[in-house]
């Protein structure tokens, strides 16, 4: 069975400094699949490369078969990936709605000539554009903040919202960068339900997180990342158990525990 | 063949002086000091009007009467430099890039109206009495005439760069702005104080084009309220082609566009000198805009 | 003595001892002259005892003669006030659940609906009882609104920041010319080719540019700027070099003698107003649209967080060349414009200066909505030919003026007259 999204040997060097250096692994359809490791570990960089920020400097990353390596950002969200950011990066001066109805855009096809008209294809597009934001937004939980403005939601509500534009987008594949940093363990607890929900619509999820909580309670599969090589992979169970990566993330001392 | 040649070298001199201006400034806060041409035009004015001064007070010899213009040149247009970062920058340290540069704008128009209405709106004439003497030519190479004046100002920006230079290399201010202009957060961090050594950098580079306004007016024996944004905008290619930000660059982007100027002018006419300067710097901007000695910097995603 | 007295007291004190300051360090070239002797044949510096003399029996005068200025000024700012009251944002209407309204109307502000009453009983006013300085007045402004939406469409809601714009504004009133000397064709056929020219070159500029950073981008379209005005002047056979391009009488905005309704005839004033006035209807109609739309949307989310706009799916280049086409486009229609009304175009008319302007009224309206740029052309036209017409003797200092009110308007309102807080803070400057 192909895998969704496969890395083989993803290589990422920035000047003298190897980033990411031979990482494999696959992600199946359906799948919840966690990156976790060290900071610096280099994950945000695989990250980055998937989504066409970076161009991998060796190794293949393929996208349902197809190579998706060298195409630029928007061309990767029109494959069907999807992402969210370290920091929560929303449209500042614009609503909860419109920010969604933004992750509208690469599925919607009306041009300049016809917004500036107005013609009835374009304004049929723009209801059926707030009508699938709403949608989203309901989804995440923030139907009643819809006219808010973004920069005003407290930053739990943020980060679903930054979930919720980017589901918008039709994504198959949804990349999560650390979607519980900085979150008590109620709202962490709220998090994974709504990951699971995103599983639930065929959505595949990968996520980077440092949560291990979060982490070892949703992910299917799990590969951890130390100086930019991959050291394990595995069920949770499995991963969590590993000397490679004990020894990486407390240090060679604690692996007799 | 050669006078395009030694032309060259003298503007692209004065050019210099003025880039360093710009390019210091733009190291340590990442702005386009759009007003720094206004500075070199002020600088001349007052240049001009100290020697004037030096005339109605009666005889006194050319070399005091020199040295006195530069002095008072130097010292009015740091405090204008000084003035214009404490008002119109200073608040904006932590804005967007749109505002200072706007900002920027604004206080060229205002300096430029300014003297036009407080002085003249013509030409004003550099008095001959003091750049007569180094009129003379000093020898020739070639079919090329070089005067004293040319060497004089030649000597004298080299000087001043070669001055520059070892201050920033060799001093603590020196240090200070190198740190500033990597990083400004640890510096302020390490105890430099920041906003002093901005202020010192303007002063600097305002003082260097100050220097420059004279010996340009000695040059062309004409200045006008509009020369700043004309010579302006050459050095500011001057120090995007040599890599902003950094210091040698400028230098030798000032050279290279007192060169291509001239060079232009013998070659091409007059009528094309101004597109040739900004065509130049167009084609820097688009194709290399890290300049000649400058370094790529990459965003962080 | 409570806090905000205290602050406002030391607040006082800095900008005194800073116009002190200022003045010392004005003060040579204030106060001295270059006049040129005789006697020696030499330059020597006098004290400018005639600039004392104006500033202690002239300027008074001036001020006191049009104090009724001041008291329109007091006017303007309890205005201002007022007109704070209504929320930027604070819509009449809301997205709400779109269940029970299948129609999505476009978001209606108050500030937007009042806007809306005014302005036309402005142009009613305009047309019906003001004199003909008037309209050509308005017909300006109508001008300037065209270009300062067009503008808009780069600075304020894409955010590229272009320096250059009164070349596209010469290109389009060129076009024209040029067209015109070619073939006699009047101004109502000029408007499709140069908005087609406007655009193209428009692309053609954003081709290379657009992948610079800001500061950048800025400085290369103000040498596109400057290089195409030198080169107007230079290619003297074909565009009349510094004398510019003469257009004659039937092809300029229409004057009819006697009409029905009209007895004394209509000037061209009134014509070019009318027909000004049309197009600025059907640019605000158009440019509405586009705002609301998801061209729009993706506009001020490439403003907000280029990265973040990419990764959600919008090609950033291809809509910053969008943006760059249409403004083009929309600055060459105003172009057109100015020269069926002006009957004469030279290059200098076009220059940095002219850029600046335009700038300046799409920050000081506000960037990024619509009806931002309509207030800042109105606000900043009016004023500026005001002062021309009222206060002649102060014109010399209208660039001054104006110099200084940008650095003051950037220091401290960068979010313009009609920008609301949240863009304050965007500006990086709210605490």
């Amino acid at each position: 069975m192909t895998a969704l999204l496969e890395s083989k040997s993803l290589t990422k060097t920035f000047g003298g400094l190897r980033a990411v250096s031979g990482v494999d692994f696959a992600v199946q359809s359906g799948q919840i699949f966690s990156v976790i490791g060290p900071n610096g570990a280099g994950k945000t960089t695989v990250f980055n490369c998937i989504t066409g920020f970076y161009t991998p400097d060796g190794g293949d990353l393929l996208f349902e078969g197809a190579p998706i390596g060298r195409l630029q950002p928007h061309r990767v969200t029109e494959r069907g990936i999807a992402r969210t950011f370290q920091s929560v990066r929303l449209f500042g001066e614009m609503t909860a709605l419109e920010n969604v109805m933004v992750g509208r855009f690469c599925r919607t096809r009306c041009g300049s000539w016809r917004a500036m008209m107005r013609t009835r294809g374009a304004r049929r597009e723009d209801e059926e554009t707030a009508r699938r934001a709403m949608e989203q937004l309901k989804f995440v939980g923030l139907a009643d903040k819809s006219d808010v403005w973004a920069r005003n939601l407290p930053y739990g509500q943020q980060r679903r919202l930054e979930i919720a534009r980017a589901l918008a987008t039709n994504p198959k594949l949804l990349l999560l960068d650390e979607p519980g940093a900085g979150m008590n363990p109620q709202e962490i607890a709220e998090v994974m339900e709504l990951i699971r929900a995103i599983r639930q619509r065929g959505v595949t999820v990968l996520l980077i997180e440092h949560h291990m909580q979060m982490v070892m309670g949703i992910s299917d599969r799990i590969a951890v990342l130390d100086h930019g090589e991959k050291i394990a992979e595995g069920t949770p169970k499995e991963v969590c158990c590993d000397p490679a990566v004990i020894t990486a993330y407390l240090g060679e001392d604690h692996v007799a525990d | 063949m050669l006078e395009p040649l030694t032309n060259g070298i003298t503007r692209g001199a004065i050019y210099a002086l003025i880039a360093l201006g710009y390019t210091m400034v733009y190291g340590i806060l990442g702005m386009i000091n759009f007003a720094h041409g206004e500075v070199y035009m002020i600088g001349m004015f007052i240049g001009i009007l100290t020697l004037g001064v030096c005339t109605s007070l009666g005889a006194m010899p050319i070399g005091i009467a020199l040295v006195l213009a530069f002095f008072v040149a130097m010292f009015f247009a740091a405090a204008q430099g000084y003035t214009n970062e404490r008002i119109a920058y200073r608040p904006l340290r932590h804005a967007s890039r749109l505002a200072p540069l706007i900002s920027a704008v604004g206080v060229s128009i205002f300096l430029q109206n300014f003297v036009m209405n407080a002085q003249s709106k013509d030409i004003v004439n550099f008095p001959r009495q003091y750049s007569a003497p180094l009129v003379s030519p000093a020898f020739v190479i070639g079919d090329a005439r070089v005067t004293w004046l040319q060497l004089f100002i030649i000597g004298l920006s080299v000087a001043l760069m070669v001055g520059l230079y070892l201050f920033v290399q060799r001093t603590r201010l020196g240090k200070a702005m190198r740190a500033c202009s990597q990083d400004q957060t640890m510096a302020g961090l390490t105890g430099i104080p920041v906003d002093r050594v901005v202020s010192a950098t303007f002063v600097i580079g305002s003082s260097l084009a100050a220097a420059a306004g004279i010996l340009f007016a000695m040059y062309n024996t004409v200045g006008k309220f509009d020369a700043g944004y004309v010579a302006g905008l050459r050095a500011f290619t001057a120090a995007v082609l040599g890599g902003i930000g950094n210091i040698p660059g400028a230098v030798l982007g000032g050279f290279i566009i007192g060169l291509t100027e001239d060079g232009t002018v013998y070659f091409w006419g007059g009528d094309w000198k101004d597109i040739a300067a900004f065509a130049a710097l167009m084609i820097i901007l688009i194709f290399r805009p890290r300049g000649l000695l400058g370094e790529r910097v990459a965003e962080k995603v | 003595m409570s806090a905000s007295t205290a602050t406002a007291v030391s607040r006082l004190k800095s900008a005194v001892i800073w116009f002190g300051w200022i003045l010392l360090v004005a003060a040579p070239l204030m106060w001295m002259r270059l006049d040129y002797d005789e006697a020696t044949r030499q330059p020597v510096v006098r004290f400018n005892s005639e600039r004392l003399q104006w500033w202690l029996t002239e300027l008074p005068r001036v001020l006191l003669h049009n104090g009724y200025w001041l008291l329109a000024l007091a006017g303007a700012i309890i205005g201002w006030r007022l007109w704070k009251k209504f929320p930027q944002h604070e819509r009449l209407n809301q997205w709400g659940d779109i269940a029970k309204r299948p129609y999505l109307a476009m978001p209606v502000t108050a500030r937007v609906t009042t806007l809306w009453i005014v302005a036309p009983i402005a142009v009613v006013l305009l047309c019906a009882r003001l004199g003909d300085q008037q309209r050509g007045w308005g017909m300006f402004v109508g001008i300037y609104i065209l270009l300062a939406m067009g503008l808009n469409l780069t600075v304020g809601m894409t955010g590229l920041l272009v320096l250059g714009y009164g070349a596209f504004y010469g290109v389009g009133a060129y076009t024209f010319g040029m067209l015109h000397q070619w073939t006699g064709m009047p101004f109502w056929m000029a408007f499709a080719p140069a908005a087609v020219v406007g655009a193209l070159i428009g692309l053609l500029l954003g081709l290379p540019s657009i992948r610079l950073r800001g500061d950048y981008l800025a400085i290369v379209t103000l040498g596109f700027g400057e290089v195409l005005r030198i080169l107007l002047k230079n290619f003297k056979s074909v565009t009349g070099g510094d004398d510019g391009i003469s257009i004659k009488r039937e092809a300029m905005f229409p004057k009819f003698d006697a009409v029905i309704g009209f007895p004394d005839g209509i000037t061209r004033e009134a014509s070019g107003f009318v027909i000004v006035i049309v197009l600025v209807a059907l640019s605000i109609w158009l440019v509405r649209n586009l705002v609301h739309s998801r061209i729009g949307r993706a506009w001020i989310a490439i403003r907000e967080d280029e990265t973040s706009a990419a990764a959600m799916g919008i090609p950033v280049y291809r809509l910053k060349l969008l943006a760059f086409t249409l403004s083009g486009a929309w600055a060459a229609v105003a172009g057109v414009c100015f020269a069926a009304h002006q009957g004469h175009i030279v290059p200098d008319s076009f220059g940095f200066i002219e850029s600046v302007f335009i700038l300046s009224m799409v920050i000081l309206g506000g960037m990024g909505t619509v009806s931002g740029p309509i207030c800042g052309a109105a606000a900043f036209y009016l004023s500026y030919e005001l002062l021309r017409s009222r206060v002649p003797e102060l014109a010399d200092y209208r660039l001054m003026v104006f110099g200084a009110l940008m650095v003051a308007m950037m220091v401290f309102r960068p979010q313009g007259l009609l920008g609301s807080q949240q863009r304050k803070i965007e500006m990086g400057l709210a605490e």
